[in-house]
């Protein structure tokens, strides 16, 4: 045998397992006549003899009996769970955590070690994905307060270059509510407004509540991107505010534009705002032209020129009974 | 145990509870660790049982392959604070393998017996993970490689290598640990030496 052939076998031989007779005993001649594999034998000895030594010393340890009563419990409890008719496909998300939390917590107490070391925080599925829930609705808070916050910054600039801005938001009793088409997503219950859409919108309603109750015409604040209500100091334009409160849209009955309006306007479908609900047929309301910073066009999916985006457009709000709005139409 | 029967589940409890805690104890060298992969264990063998599929191996592999991953997944958590042990520290005289064994009286052998099999204690658990598993498996769990390999996940070959590996860099560590504790041995050596092999 040779010191190559010796490497193979050194395992056997120094643990002394079952082997070939033969092999063993060429292996231990090498072992004698080679000196550096003799000591290599030695060395592989002591270190087996270490380890079983290792493994003896180990072998009578065992987990504590608070482990097995702990166990037991949750067992008991996982008995008692089905019995009670809970469906199995709640235990693995259920059952860890309430065991982590509890049976720890039980088995220190127990041993009269609670303070011994600091408890140790031990993650799961269910607290990462209630983290990465948290998270990403923080995220979306800060979206939308980014992009409500970017607004006014850019339709600032235009209120320093036109300092006089007129009330702009009027009562439309002649405006065509005929034009009102079926909310394209009503049937599903979805929006196709974005969350700052539906604020604008909702601001817009306010402002026009605002407008009735204190008898003013709204506008918007252009430094800070609010709706406002401010009063008129136009009597003419009192009475006819008062007059137009009046002259509700009941029943969203069809009122056909003039010729002339007809041509002159140009309007998009009614887009429904989500946050209000849907509109029922037999509901009441009124539409209240509006003027909005054409950005806001973005905000239901409508293209837009970057060009533009600080002017101003017009738009027509329907403001069922409530007050609340229920959708919207921009005019040209 | 899957129909709910606490005597069945006690019965396996205490029929392997002892190598599931002695593997976990000679993989993290901490009872406390231990002691929760021993629950955690248990716990998802609860949960989970009819995911053991007989045909895949033996039951006390699958329980070992779960135990491995809580553990594999503890020390990945607890990694930066794991104190690194220096064998080359001072920390007393006769630690040695080869001399530690050879002890002038039985008092004297007991003693460094002790010292010894803390010394072999900590060298196992300064192997990187995947050799101190096999190491664990198959030299102090007895496994054969085809077993550990089962746990492991792994090929045989792999095990094999993994401890050939192994038993190197541990006969290495306690090499080292032998020429630390030279000059303790040269001091002593007036001592009558009696071999004597405490395995």
């Amino acid at each position: 045998m040779n010191c190559q052939l010796f490497e193979n076998v050194i395992d056997d031989l120094a643990r002394g397992r079952m082997m070939d007779a033969g092999m063993r005993e060429s292996g231990l001649a090498h072992a004698g006549s080679c000196r550096c594999c003799g000591a290599r034998l030695e060395a592989e000895r002591a270190l087996a003899g270490a380890l079983r030594a290792l493994a003896a010393v180990d072998a009578e340890s065992e987990a504590p009996e608070r482990v097995e009563v702990a166990l037991l419990s949750a067992f008991r409890q996982r008995g008692a769970r089905k019995m009670a008719g809970q469906p199995d496909a709640t235990l693995p998300s259920a059952e860890p955590s309430v065991t982590r939390a509890a049976a720890p917590a039980s088995i220190r107490a127990f041993a009269g070690v609670e303070n011994a070391s600091a408890p140790r925080f031990v993650w799961n599925w269910s607290l990462r994905a209630a983290a990465a829930v948290v998270l990403v609705v923080f995220a979306a808070g800060l979206g939308v307060l980014f992009w409500r916050g970017s607004q006014p910054s850019e339709e600032a600039q235009q209120s320093t270059e036109s300092v006089a801005v007129a009330p702009t938001v009027r009562q439309s009793n002649n405006s065509s509510v005929s034009a009102v088409s079926p909310l394209p997503d009503e049937a599903t219950g979805e929006s196709r407004l974005t969350q700052g859409a539906v604020a604008i919108l909702q601001e817009a309603s306010e402002a026009t509540d605002e407008e009735r109750g204190t008898t003013s015409v709204a506008s918007v604040n252009n430094s800070r991107g609010q709706w406002r209500a401010r009063q008129s100091p136009n009597p003419a334009r009192f009475q006819e505010a008062s007059a137009t409160n009046g002259r509700r849209a009941r029943g969203m009955q069809a009122r056909n534009l003039s010729p002339s309006e007809e041509s002159a306007e140009i309007a998009t479908d009614f887009f429904p705002l989500g946050g209000a609900g849907a509109m029922l047929a037999t509901e009441g309301g009124h539409v209240v032209r509006v003027e909005l910073p054409r950005a806001a066009m973005a905000s239901f999916g409508l293209p837009l020129n970057a060009e533009h985006t600080t002017e101003r457009v017009k738009a027509d709000v329907v403001i069922g009974d409530d007050g609340i709005a229920r959708a919207i139409r921009f005019v040209r | 145990m899957a129909a709910g029967d606490e005597d069945a589940f006690a019965t396996l409890y205490r029929r392997r509870q002892g190598g599931v805690y002695r593997f976990a104890l000679q993989m993290c060298g901490s009872a406390e660790i231990a002691e929760d992969v021993t629950q955690e264990v248990f716990m998802a063998l609860m949960q989970d049982c009819r995911n053991y599929d007989a045909a895949r191996g033996s039951l006390a592999a699958y329980l070992y392959g779960i135990a491995r991953n809580h553990v594999l997944r503890l020390l990945q958590r607890d990694r930066a604070y794991v104190p690194i042990h220096d064998e080359t520290d001072e920390d007393g005289a006769g630690g040695s393998i080869h001399e530690g064994l050879i002890s002038p009286c039985d008092l004297l052998a007991d003693l460094t017996r002790g010292e010894t099999i803390e010394r072999v204690r900590q060298a196992v658990l300064a192997l990187p993970a995947h050799y101190r598993e096999v190491v664990v498996l198959c030299e102090l769990h007895e496994m054969s490689y085809a077993e550990a390999a089962g746990v492991v996940g792994c090929a045989v070959g792999t095990v094999r290598s993994r401890l050939h590996r192994a038993r190197a860099m541990l006969t290495e560590k306690l090499r080292g640990a032998v020429e630390t504790s030279g000059e303790t041995g040269k001091a002593e050596e007036g001592f009558s030496r009696t071999a004597r092999c405490f395995a």
